[in-house]
């Protein structure tokens, strides 16, 4: 850092290092290689996010970057070469799949894994691989290599043999103390009920794992520092009882008995399935956000009823995603229950001809609301219940300030809404129409329309891409 | 510089085609490079920002003001403060549509972060670089990233010799 005197003004200029300028009139001289000017750090960044073979395969790009990978942290090896931006949820069973896109020299990669000298310390290893008994030895040594290494993220998903299990012997008290997130798809873990090795887990994700309800009460509790938890297409969950937990995702998983969560600290739920008894949730001051979708829309007429119940579930939540089809019927006074709310976010399903200024009920039911998010998506297959009307009172919402619509194609009934809120709306400042959908933001990208048929992807991007 | 509001500092960013930026030291902080300026004392009136022209500097105050943590100032401003959640899902949509951007902009805005060490700027305009890196073959890559082959071909067939399995 050079400082330097700007003069008379009496005004001091700081002025940052040379080298910068050098290097930066050296890429205006020839326009080449911009990216080699780079520092290590920002080139092994991008190295970190690759499958290990094609950050290896960089290698030979030039001398710049023939040691660069040596420096990566993260490994990805997969025996399945997968489309672009897979969702790693979405993975499963897929035998014939892997037979035609077989990366055979996965046992290989392994084996150059497991015996590589590291440089620099071991951060993540993800598997993706069929669960082959030739394979699940070189794993496990892979495993067990990364683990005296002091892995902390691991990330495992099995396509074809299920019956592989996941080598938790090899994280006893000692070993494990580094391990802090477990991320695994369609295999077994099993561990003894003396079993003590995840105490330093803070993350885990279990996706259709073939455990028995005991299994994963057992592995629960020794997950005693947890701050995420995700289930999804897991069997039978009776009690989750997590104190620390902030995080909870919870997609398609059924409970066949009474469902039980207690975890005082959590800030924010994803969830998906059928409609919870109001009685799940022991106590959640802390819940910021929940993200809800309901599988269960036998009896469309209740939906007003569910809002109440969902404002009893949560009385006090800030951010609420919902998805919600066109109700049969509105109730005419919808009570004014969520006092706290301040960010909504609506899915809505309904027929193009249909009106929408049934929504309004979201809006009395959340008087303080600032800021309302719609995409709606018009499906031809759902019944038309275009005798929906809101009861247009003399109301007026006034706290709303923002109103963004997405995927909105400029139809009648979306302009009959605007009309509405910019009558009803008096405080509102700012109204954005967009005719992109709402993907981005939306949670609901974890919920595969065809789960759990795995067979076939969707190369749809997701927070577990590995 | 003065402080326009009480309690708020004000730090001016100078590029070198001359544009000044007042900023909020706050905002200014999201650089860690410029942080570190701030806490050593060196930067009382005004930082020069080298080789980062006001286009693209004003797209990375740009970056930086969205991505400052809110505060809740003033009374209003309080009331409307949402939950970290739908915020983080806010500020992804957001970024989706600030990356929209030619390509000699995105190699600029990396260099940027790069140098101003933003890192939620960094990687979300290296993701393209690492899409590129995924999708192609050797030559391709070399082409896109406009990076010359060096090596002597004996050098190239011992390191394909080290990790064979990587190039198969």
């Amino acid at each position: 850092m050079e400082k330097s005197a700007a003069g008379s003004a009496g005004a001091r200029n700081v002025s940052m290092d040379k080298s910068f300028l050098q290097s930066n009139s050296c890429k205006k001289r020839c326009l080449c290689d911009w990216i080699s000017g780079l520092p290590d750090e920002i080139l092994v960044s991008i190295l970190d996010k690759l499958d290990s073979k094609t950050a290896v395969g960089t290698s030979l790009l030039s001398r710049r970057w023939r040691r660069l990978w040596r420096l990566v942290e993260s490994f990805h090896f997969s025996e399945v070469v997968l489309p672009d931006n897979y969702c790693w949820v979405r993975l499963g069973p897929m035998r014939y799949y892997l037979n035609t896109h077989r990366d055979h020299h996965f046992v290989e990669s392994l084996q150059w894994f497991t015996r590589l000298k590291r440089e620099t310390p071991l951060r993540r290893l993800s598997l993706v691989f069929s669960g082959s008994a030739e394979c699940s030895d070189v794993v496990n040594s892979a495993i067990a290599s990364a683990a005296q290494h002091g892995i902390s993220e691991i990330d495992m998903a099995i396509v074809v043999r299920m019956e592989y299990e996941f080598p938790w012997w090899l994280f006893s008290v000692y070993r494990s103390s580094l391990l802090t997130s477990l991320s695994l798809s369609h295999f077994k873990l099993s561990v003894p009920l003396d079993f003590r090795g995840f105490g330093s887990l803070t993350k885990l994700a279990l996706v259709q794992m073939y455990m028995s309800l005991k299994e994963v009460q057992v592995l629960l509790r020794c997950c005693t520092n947890l701050l995420s938890l995700h289930l999804i297409g897991m069997f039978d969950i009776r009690i989750l009882r997590l104190p620390k937990l902030k995080e909870l995702l919870l997609l398609m998983t059924p409970s066949l008995g009474k469902f039980k969560v207690d975890t005082p600290d959590l800030q924010r739920l994803e969830y998906c399935g059928e409609m919870l008894p109001t009685s799940t949730f022991q106590s959640i001051p802390c819940l910021e956000h929940a993200s809800l979708q309901f599988t269960d829309d036998i009896f469309p007429e209740y939906d007003a009823d569910r809002l109440d119940d969902i404002s009893t579930c949560f009385p006090h939540i800030k951010s609420l995603c919902l998805w919600y089809e066109i109700p049969k019927l509105v109730k005419p006074r919808t009570p004014a229950t969520f006092l706290n709310l301040k960010v909504l976010t609506l899915n809505i399903a309904t027929k193009p001809s249909d009106d929408l200024l049934w929504m309004f009920m979201f809006l009395i039911a959340a008087p303080y609301l600032a800021t309302l998010r719609t995409t709606v998506r018009y499906l031809s297959y759902l019944e038309s219940h275009n005798g929906v009307v809101w009861n247009d009172v003399d109301f007026q919402h006034v706290s709303l300030k923002n109103v963004e619509m997405y995927n909105f194609m400029g139809r009648d009934n979306e302009i009959g809404l605007v009309r509405l809120l910019l009558c009803r709306a008096p405080n509102l400042r700012c109204l954005s129409f967009n005719q992109a959908r709402l993907e981005e933001g939306g949670d609901h990208q974890l919920v595969p329309p065809t789960w759990p048929m795995a067979e076939t992807f969707s190369p749809r991007d997701s927070q577990f891409v590995l | 510089m003065a402080t326009r509001e009480a309690g708020k500092k004000m730090i001016m960013l100078k590029s070198p085609d001359g544009m000044e930026f007042e900023v909020e030291e706050a905002v200014a902080m999201e650089s860690q490079t410029i942080r570190k300026m701030i806490e050593d004392d060196c930067a009382d009136t005004a930082i020069l920002i080298p080789n980062i022209n006001s286009k693209i500097l004003s797209r990375v105050i740009e970056y930086c003001n969205k991505h400052v943590p809110t505060t809740g100032a003033t009374g209003a401003a309080a009331s409307d403060t949402v939950a970290p959640a739908a915020l983080a899902e806010d500020l992804k949509i957001w970024d989706a549509e600030f990356i929209k951007v030619n390509r000699a902009t995105r190699f600029d805005l990396i260099q940027a972060a790069s140098y101003l060490n933003i890192k939620g700027l960094l990687d979300l305009t290296s993701q393209t670089t690492i899409d590129t890196i995924s999708d192609n073959s050797l030559e391709e890559i070399r082409s896109f990233l406009s990076t010359k082959n060096d090596y002597l071909p004996e050098e190239e067939q011992t390191i394909r010799r080290e990790n064979q399995w990587a190039f198969q």
